[in-house]
């Protein structure tokens, strides 16, 4: 009677638990969405008022830039307010590279505003289409949140020892869709602003290699012998 | 008599060997750019600033002989090749009718980086050469001062 009594207590016990943990879950996942929700309507809008460079794909660019300019620190804050009125902003400021991000259908703009600053002399651009990576997780947060809330169905329904596995799987789930949600901001992140990487001296210093031309008076022009024979 | 009709004889040929070397000793001239200094102690054309950036002119044979817009292609290309930049080409008559054209190479060198400008003129069988240099903030400083006194070039007979 008494070890009846025990379980009965025991299993009172384990159930205030199991309840306790899933309304904590349920509570972290609505904060979640609370938390959510008017960001996803500020990025909602945002995407609404930045069209897309591509309005069907979602791409990420990323362009490198070599500068020369006389004076970088004067340029710098010019090219920021450049950035800053086509609705960008600096992410990394420091004497010899400035990073901006700008949405991707001003990146031409700014390229422009940085010509009239000086001399580009290297560039690159970077182009990565993102549409199924985005769409890929968007399946994957869609279908572990249908089965989250199988789950919580089954917990509800389960008795405690299976009440504590289902709330296992629950919890494990739930990190998948944490890890999901915040690949999907990334990579929503990365084709909402173009990346721009301007450099105001070259990156590479070991650049100029040795090559033989069949005209034998260009073989000389060569700044170390210049230098050399001044 | 003899060794000293040998002693004049030497002596007409050292004359003439010194005026020959005379004619062929480059005689470029050029209006010395604002801020430059010119060296007087060489026949050579050559100038510096009190920062460092010099320019100095010299020639070479026009071998294959080709035109200038040739060569222009050819060292353009080359520096490429080796890694310089080519920041900009660009071509020019001189005061003396003589056509030439400026190619502004950039590259890192030590802990700065350089430009080199590269002019090029072709007179006949030879080819003179225009060279300036320094770090591209000091460069760009003096590059329109030369531009206006490549004008003024005369690369000579």
């Amino acid at each position: 009677m008494a070890v009846r009594q025990k379980r009965k207590r025991f299993e009172a016990a384990i159930g205030r638990i199991a309840a306790a943990s899933l309304f904590a879950l349920s509570l972290g996942a609505d904060a979640q969405k609370q938390r959510s929700a008017p960001e996803d309507v500020a990025e909602r809008a945002d995407q609404e008022k930045v069209p897309h460079i591509d309005e069907v794909r979602d791409t990420s660019l990323v362009s490198t830039i070599v500068l020369k300019v006389i004076h970088p620190a004067e340029v710098t804050k010019s090219i920021i307010e450049a950035a800053e009125s086509l609705g960008g902003f600096a992410i990394f400021i420091t004497d010899e590279r400035l990073t901006l991000k700008v949405p991707p259908d001003k990146l031409t703009g700014l390229l422009e505003a940085m010509r009239a600053q000086g001399i580009v002399v290297e560039k690159t651009l970077e182009r990565q289409d993102l549409t199924a990576r985005i769409a890929e997780l968007e399946g994957q947060l869609k279908s572990k949140t249908e089965i989250l809330r199988r789950l919580r169905e089954f917990f509800r329904d389960s008795h405690v020892s299976a009440a504590l596995s289902v709330e296992q799987s629950m919890s494990a789930l739930v990190a998948e869709l944490e890890k999901v949600k915040g690949e999907l901001r990334v990579a929503r992140e990365q084709a909402r602003h173009a990346v721009v990487d301007i450099s105001f001296r070259f990156q590479k210093r070991d650049r100029v290699i040795y090559v033989d031309s069949p005209f034998e008076w260009i073989n000389t022009v060569d700044l170390d012998r210049f230098l050399r024979e001044f | 008599m003899r060794p000293r009709l040998q002693v004049k004889r030497a002596t007409g040929i050292l004359v003439l060997a010194a005026a020959l070397c005379a004619c062929h000793a480059p005689s470029h001239s050029m209006a010395t750019p604002e801020h430059f200094e010119k060296y007087r102690d060489t026949r050579e054309l050559k100038m510096i600033t009190p920062e460092g950036v010099r320019l100095k002119a010299r020639e070479v044979e026009n071998y294959p002989e080709a035109d200038l817009a040739f060569w222009v292609d050819a060292l353009g290309r080359h520096m490429q090749k080796r890694g310089y930049v080519l920041e900009s080409t660009r071509c020019f008559d001189t005061q003396t009718g003589h056509r030439g054209c400026t190619l502004d190479l950039m590259l890192p060198y030590g802990a700065k980086d350089w430009v080199m400008s590269e002019t090029i003129f072709v007179v006949g069988r030879r080819v003179v050469l225009v060279e300036c240099a320094g770090p591209f903030s000091l460069y760009a400083q003096v590059k329109d001062r030369l531009g206006r006194a490549l004008l003024t070039f005369d690369p000579g007979a």
